[in-house]
């Protein structure tokens, strides 16, 4: 079976896919590694709090190299 | 910062609270769900994220208490190993994380839900067929008629 050479599906459609399923009011807490992505994705008109276990609570998407603020 | 230490925006809402404050969230089961890496999810809902044979990395971290007291748990990885070797399984060959508690599993090929023999294919990447899906997924694949092609809304 030639499966190799089809594309399969980006990490960003996937994030964007498990996103759309939240609901309103739902409290998340994504993973350490791809499910991270889904907080770029959260649908807009939909309110969800994001947790991580480190204690953030109700953060937004990833910063870009410009936004983030570095330790001082 | 997130998990990953990844950096990240905060909102006019965003809390800053200590970490046992945050595990406190997640151990009383205030999280409506967790969405979750795996390297191997089995068609009872088992899965496993933290130990792979002949790899390094860190223990468990706070996988386990996620995966029991979420009311949901997502989990989202590729379909297969690198050499095409099925992570969708009948029953999970690494270690667990916990027993019976994935809804829903979003891969590089589909969209699942583990059903307990088998796995329910809900939405299949474009141009894939389901006897391709299946030859590369450890356990039955079902569909309720032609899956929906993946599509987001």
């Amino acid at each position: 079976m030639t499966t190799d050479a089809k594309p399969r599906l980006t990490r960003d459609l996937m994030a964007h896919r498990i996103a759309d399923e939240f609901e309103d009011g739902w409290i998340a807490n994504l993973g350490v590694g791809m499910p991270t992505l889904c907080s770029d994705f959260v649908p807009a008109e939909k309110f969800v709090v994001l947790h991580s276990e480190n204690g953030v609570i109700g953060y937004g998407r990833g910063a870009t190299v410009e936004e983030a603020t570095p330790y001082s | 910062m997130n998990a990953g230490v990844q950096p990240v925006l905060m909102h006019e809402y965003t809390s800053i609270v200590h970490h046992a404050d945050a595990f406190g969230i997640i151990r009383k089961g205030l999280l409506d769900v967790a969405v979750l890496g795996a390297y191997e999810v089995a068609a009872n809902g088992d899965f496993a994220n933290w130990k792979m044979a002949g790899r390094h990395g860190g223990g468990i971290g706070g996988a386990m208490d996620l995966a029991v007291c979420a009311k949901r748990i997502f989990i989202m990885m590729e379909h297969t190993l690198r050499d095409n070797r099925p992570r969708l399984l009948a029953r999970c060959t690494l270690p667990l994380t916990a027993t019976c508690v994935v809804k829903l599993i979003m891969t590089d090929l589909g969209l699942f839900e583990p059903l307990g023999d088998s796995f329910k294919l809900l939405e299949i990447a474009p141009d894939w067929t389901v006897a391709e899906v299946q030859a590369l997924t450890g356990a039955p694949v079902v569909t309720d008629g032609e899956p929906r092609v993946f599509g987001l809304h």
